[in-house]
Parts: structure tokens; sequence; C-alpha cells
């Protein structure tokens, strides 16, 4: 920042050094030197206190809002342009203007002197053609006094003969006497030999006056006047009311004039007043005059004051378009940040709503959009995918923004590690419902084998035990009849429990057995079709999860369908038995669980032994086929 | 005529005690020993070979079934009678297979008992009626069959051979028909054949149908 500011003044300086040396070449050299100092002081300052403020500056800059600090820059630019633009063209309005103002004043000291020269040289020709032949011409009305002298004598109706003119000899001298009139006109004296004497004539010259009070091209405050060399002014001033023998000049101009050294400057006059100068010596025949004409400095530069006031005007109104254009310019552009600003904090809350900019444009806060659009619509997809992970929907699937798309690929990780973890804990469930009909089961055998080859055997050794007691005979009847009734009952019982045929000789005889036992104790026919093989080595838990579902499903038959007749059929394959049962019954709802836990059992085991259910029930008949998978 | 020699093979040590006293009133029985599982028995008859053994089936270790299997080919001359709770057809059709000469439910007479011991120990087999009923009804449904196809296959052969279709196959044989597509790419498997028109051909080479 502070280089920054070095630069510049560096700049800055070789800038002005450069103006200077423009307004140097128009010939303005000392108010340009001037104007450059007090520039490259302003300069300095301004470039001083900068430095001093800028660091406090940046600090309050940094705290404005895009919007502030996009019009803050767009107002400095456009300010410092307009007010270099408008230096500009005040520096060369300026040197372009004393030039013209010095022209005119030139031409218009030319023009008076032509006019004075032709007014002079009137009164010299008169008065030569009377020297000459000063005897046969009329003594000419120009002059109020005409006379020819054997000598040159002191004074002459009151105005002193300069005694040097003695020398004169055929040559005309003209001499002023203004001084030396009491009503202030001008005054010239003219003097020649001739053969009998000196020839002199006395003029005044009113005309003289009247040229240079001419104002034409002069202004307020322009006027000509004539200084002889004595510096005494020889004209009326139009400023001072004192008769102009008392007011001296002996300003910059007259004294260069009389140095031969004519030209045109800023100069002060004998008011002391600053004015534009043009100057010149008019030298006539001993006559030695200075022209001068002037303008007020002021009015000559009125129009760059006006210039100046309109600048100002120009270049408030700039600032005042500025500031209105960047506070709108700022605002549409700042706005699209501003929404942006809103929707990012609005998405650190977790408002995840999609964007619809209120304006719609191309550039990189377009994109930005675009970009923030498609960042709101893959978290809201990452939202819903992870929604539907929550809600177990394994299904849902998630397209990866990219490679680098953390969150996408933790989401999926997620899902894995979920998927497992249910996978996990149903394969935990189902080992616990296993193990827990295992165990069931487990008991039922324990209990069924105790009673059948644990209580059964004391009881046949009762039953020995009482044929040979010592017992009368319908007594021993009467209790051997007992014992039977009861080993009838404990085989039974055992046998509800769990058939010991089962474990002995699998699941084929054992449903065998059941069917056997249920054709003989009621109405229903059961037609069975027994394919084990008594090679195949059919794990424990498949043979009786394959008697349990017969034993349900003959079950659910006779109970609930009112069926007539049941096929039953079981078969073994090398991969699976396939269990199969249809009934001629009223058929049910397979969805409604109406039918007690029957059928909800079936489901539960066919499930534990990873096999397959279908029932398809229709008024005439339910069929029921399962297959489970053996190894 | 010399006594019987027996052995009761029996778990439970009370319903030994039982059939021992039992038996020991009976002079043409001696009661040479007792074991409580089939490795006993086995040491036992090493030491003196009975004329007939008792035998349970529920025994730990070894089941009796078993147990006689293995002892007919070691002692040809000890004839088994399978004293069980089991009233079932399966183990009176094991029984016979693995080579026992009689078959009684536990809760069997004094009487039937030693009539069954004195019956076997004279090379006689003895099974009365109800034995025999169990028997017959399981060995109906056995089939000892070599054949190449098994029975159920031999029947879908018979239908598919008629034309049925798989549908009409299961009605009739009341599987699923996946059971009757497996039984039917079964039998193609077992003839090596591509297709069912192949295997009918086939089947009928081999005189099948």
């Amino acid at each position: 920042m502070l280089g920054l500011n070095s630069a510049a003044s560096i700049g800055s300086d070789d800038f002005v050094i450069g103006i200077s040396n423009f307004a140097l070449t128009k010939g303005i050299k000392q108010f340009s030197v001037i104007r450059l100092f007090q520039l490259l002081i302003n300069l300095s300052r301004v470039l001083y206190l900068i430095q001093k403020k800028t660091y406090h500056c940046t600090m309050l800059f940094n705290r404005l809002n895009i919007g502030n600090k996009l019009a803050l820059i767009m107002i400095g630019l456009s300010l410092a342009v307009s007010a270099f633009l408008s230096y500009l063209f005040y520096v060369q309005f300026d040197a372009a203007l004393k030039e013209r103002v010095l022209l005119q004043l030139s031409s218009v000291k030319q023009l008076k002197i032509v006019k004075i020269r032709k007014e002079l040289n009137e009164k010299y020709d008169a008065f030569r053609a009377r020297s000459i032949n000063p005897n046969e011409t009329e003594p000419s009305d120009l002059f109020f006094h005409e006379g020819i002298y054997a000598s040159v004598p002191d004074s002459l109706l009151g105005y002193p003969i300069p005694k040097k003119l003695e020398d004169i000899e055929q040559r005309i001298t003209i001499f002023d006497l203004t001084q030396h009139n009491p009503s202030h006109e001008i005054t010239i004296g003219l003097i020649s030999q001739i053969e009998s004497g000196y020839l002199i004539a006395l003029a005044e010259e009113p005309e003289i006056q009247s040229i240079l009070l001419e104002r034409t091209g002069l202004g307020q405050t322009g006027e000509s006047y004539i200084v002889g060399s004595d510096f005494n002014l020889r004209t009326k001033s139009r400023f001072l009311r004192d008769s102009p023998k008392n007011v001296l000049v002996k300003s910059e101009g007259v004294l260069r004039a009389l140095n031969d050294q004519p030209g045109e400057d800023l100069i002060y006059d004998y008011r002391g007043t600053q004015v534009f100068s043009s100057y010149e010596k008019i030298e006539l025949s001993g006559l030695k005059w200075v022209i001068l004409t002037e303008i007020n400095h002021q009015e000559a530069l009125f129009p760059l004051e006006e210039l100046k006031n309109k600048l100002m005007i120009t270049l408030l109104v700039i600032i005042f378009l500025v500031l209105i254009g960047s506070y709108y310019l700022s605002r549409k552009m700042v706005s699209p940040i501003v929404e942006m600003e809103q929707k990012l904090i609005d998405m650190s809350k977790g408002i995840l709503d999609p964007i619809h900019p209120t304006q719609t444009s191309k550039d990189e806060i377009g994109h930005m959009f675009e970009a923030l659009n498609k960042l709101v619509n893959a978290l809201n997809e990452a939202i819903v995918f992870a929604g539907e992970i929550g809600a177990g929907n394994f299904q849902a699937s998630y397209q990866l923004l990219s490679e680098d798309d953390k969150l996408g690929q933790a989401l999926k990780q997620m899902k894995e590690k979920l998927q497992e973890y249910q996978k996990n804990e149903q394969h935990l469930l189902l080992e616990n419902q296993r193990s827990i009909l295992n165990g069931e089961e487990g008991e039922r055998s324990r209990l069924s084998k105790e009673m059948h080859d644990g209580l059964g055997p004391m009881l046949t050794t009762m039953k020995m035990s009482i044929q040979s007691a010592e017992l009368s005979t319908p007594t021993k009847k009467s209790l051997l009849k007992h014992i039977d009734e009861t080993i009838r009952e404990v085989r039974r019982m055992s046998n509800n429990l769990m058939p010991s045929v089962l474990a002995d000789f699998g699941a084929g005889e054992a449903i065998g057995n059941l069917v056997d036992q249920i054709n003989e104790s009621s109405d229903i026919k059961i037609r069975y079709k027994n394919d084990m093989s008594s090679e195949a080595k059919i794990d424990d838990s498949i043979q009786i999860t394959l008697y349990r579902i017969a034993q349900e499903s003959i079950n659910n038959a006779i109970k609930h369908s009112g069926a007539k007749e049941i096929k039953l059929s079981i078969t073994a394959f090398d991969n699976r038995v396939s269990f199969f049962v249809s009934d001629n019954g009223a058929g049910f709802d397979p969805n409604q669980h109406t039918k007690g836990n029957g059928l909800r059992n079936m489901k539960e085991r066919v499930k534990l032994a990873n096999g397959t259910l279908d029932i398809v029930s229709e008024r005439t008949g339910t069929t029921l086929e399962i297959e489970i998978p053996i190894q | 005529m010399s006594k019987i020699k027996i052995i009761v093979a029996d778990d439970h040590q009370l319903f030994r005690e039982g059939i021992i006293a039992l038996l020991a009133k009976n002079e043409s029985l001696d009661i040479i020993g007792e074991a409580a599982s089939a490795n006993e028995l086995f040491e036992l008859m090493d030491k003196n070979v009975p004329h007939v053994v008792l035998m349970d089936i529920s025994m730990p270790e070894t089941n009796g079934l078993d147990a006689i299997k293995v002892a007919r080919d070691k002692y040809p001359d000890c004839k088994f009678i399978v004293l069980t709770m089991h009233a079932e057809g399966q183990y009176v059709v094991k029984a016979v297979r693995n080579g026992a000469f009689g078959y009684l439910i536990k809760n069997a007479d004094e009487n039937e008992l030693i009539a069954a011991i004195e019956a076997v120990a004279l090379g006689k087999k003895h099974f009365n009626n109800e034995i025999s009923q169990l028997m017959i009804g399981n060995m109906a449904l056995e089939g000892e069959s070599h054949k190449k196809l098994s029975d159920r296959e031999m029947e879908v052969l018979e239908l598919v051979s008629e034309g049925r279709t798989t549908k009409e196959i299961a009605d009739q044989l009341f599987v699923s028909a996946r059971t009757v597509d497996t039984h039917r790419v079964n039998m193609m498997k077992k003839l090596s054949v591509q297709n069912t028109a192949e295997l009918i051909k086939k089947a009928a080479h081999l005189k099948l149908i």
C-alpha cells in the first residue's frame, strides 16, 4: 500500500512536471513554476496524510460490506478520473485563455499604434510641407500655433522648448509637451531648421486620447495608455481622476519596452493591480513613448473562473450520478451475493430448500448459484438416501458426485455397515430363535425319552412285580389292567412329545406313523407318500422341522378346513427336501392369521431352516409346498 | 435238556432286576449275567456265550439294534430277543433285518416272555400277532430295490410316457410340480439323456416301461 502510494506520487510528480513543461512551452513560466510548487507541497501533504491513515483506512475498508466497497471503489475511481480530467482541462484552458488574451491585447495595441502613428504622421507631414516651403504655403490649421523663429526660444505660449533641440539641423524633431499642457491634452511640439531660422509648431492631440480611450476588445477593465520616457503617464487613466502628470508608471512593461523589448506578459501595473499587458515603444523623430494595452488579470481570466465553477458543478453532478449509479450497480451486483450469503447461512442451519435466484446471470455468480444448487440437490439426495437407510430401505442407491465425494462415500459405507449389521442382527435373531426352538425340541426329546425309556420300564417292572406277587387273581387282573393303561398313556404322551422313530428312522417314517394313527382314529383319509430314502443323511433339526410341519399342516387341515382327504408327500433330493400337502377343504386366506399359531409356527420353522413356503388356498382346497435345503 | 443261558442287557437296573427275578423262578433258565450297555454285553459274551440275550433298544452309547447286527456275525449261535418299550413297526423291521429272533414289548406277560425265550433258544423265531402286524405294515412300505430308478421315478416315468403334463402328474402323485420336474431331471441324469423324448426312448429300450 505504501509502495503503491510512493509510486503513485512519483508518477504524479512526473505528470506535474509534464504539465509544467507544457505550460512553460506556452510561455507562462513564472506562473507555472509557482503552481507546480504549490501542487507539489499539497501533494506531499496529502501523501503524508494518506500514509498515516492507510492502515486505519484498510481496517475500515475491510469492515465494509461488499456493496459499499464496490460503491466506494467506483466513486473513488470515477472521482479521481473526473478530477484529473477536469484539472487537465483547466490547465489547458488556462494556458489557451492566457494566450488568447495576450494575443488580443497585442492586436488591440497594434491597432492603436497604427492609428496613433497615422495621427502623428499627419502632423508630421503637414509640418514637413511647411518646413520645406514656408513662404508659399499657408500655415496648417492642425497646429494651434506656428511660427518661424530666428533662434529657439526658451518657451512658447508657456510651453518650454527643450534646449538640446538646437543642434537639430534640417530634420524634424518632435517633442512631447503634454506635461506642460494645463488641460492635460496630449501636446506635441515639432521643430525644424529652415533657411530663415527655426519653424516651430505646437499641436494638441485629443485624437490620440480618443484612440486610446476606445475600448473595443478591452472589456470592463481594459485600457490603453501612453507613458513617456520620463515614466509619467501621458494619457488619461480610466481609473484615476488625477492628472496624468502626477502618475508615475515604472512598471515592468514600460521598462522592457524602453529597453526595446516589446512583448506581452502578466505584470503589475501603476495601480499595483495584476494585469495582462502588451507593451511597445513608439519612436518617431525624437518622440519616445511607450504604449501599453492592459486588461485586469481577474477579468481576463473570468472565463476560467466560470469554467472552474462549471467544472465543479459538473464534478458534483458526476459524483452524484456516480453515487446513484454505483449504489444501484453495487446493489444489483451484490444482491445475488447477499442472497447467496443468506442461502449459505440457511444451509449452515440445515435448511436445504432449492434455490431460485431472483436474477439469472451467466457470470461467475450465476455459476456459483448453479454449483450451490447442485450442492443443495446433492445434499438433499444424500439426505433422502440417509433417510432411506435410516428407515431400513437398503435398496436405496446413491450416485457418487465424484471420486472425492466423501459424504457419499461415508453414506455408502454407512449403508454397507448397517446392512451388514442388520444381516448380522437377523442372523443372530435366527440363531436365537433356532437355539430356542432347538432347546425346546431338545427338552421335548429328553422328556419323551425319560418317559419312554425311564418311566416305561419302571412301570413294566412294577407290572412284573405284580405278576409275581401273592395276590388274589381279580386284584391282580385289575392292577395289571391299570398298569397296562398307564404304560399305554405314558407311551402316548411320549410319542406326542416326540416320537422316538423320528430320531431313529427320520421324519419320513415318523410322519408315516402319525398318518397311520390319524387314519385309524378319525374319519379323515390321509394319503401319504414317503420318498425319504433311508440313505439320505438329514440333520436332526430338519427332521424335526419336517415332522412338526406335517403335524401342523395335518392339524390345520383337520381342524379348520373340514377336508375329507389330505394328500401328503415328502421327497428327499440330493440338495433339498420337498414337502407337499394338499387338502380338499374350504381353504382360507393365507394373509389372515385367524387360524391360531399353526401357520405362523410353520412359517417360522421353515424360515429358521432357510426353506421356502408356498400356500395356494382356494375354496376347493389348500396346497402347501415347502422346500428345505439340505447339505 | 440243559438250562438256557440268558444275559439281560438293559440300561435300567430296576428293570433288569425285575426281569431276573421273574425269570429266576423258572428252573430251565439260567441268568448268567446282566449288562447295562452293549459294551458290557460284549465283555460278558467274550467270557461266556449265552443262548439267548434279552436286548433293550434304547441304551446309552450303542443302541440295541446296532449291537445285534454286530454280535450276530461274531456270535452266530447266540439268539437275540428284543425286549423294548418301542412299539413301532420300524423298530420291528429293523430288528428282524439286523438278525433278531424275537421282538417283545416290555409290558408283555411273564408267560409270553418265557415262551419266546424257549422258542428262540430252539432256533425258532418268535413274533406275536401284534408285532407281526407292525412288521408287515412297515415291510409293505419298504421296497428293497436296486433298480436304476426309484419307485417314485418309475411312477413319474410311467405317467410321462402316457403323455401327462407335469401338473397332472403332480396331482396324481400328490407332490409339487417342482418335485415332478426334479424327478424327471434326475431320471434324465441317471439315464444320460438330454430331453423327455430321449428319456422315454431310452426307458423303452431298457424295458422300464
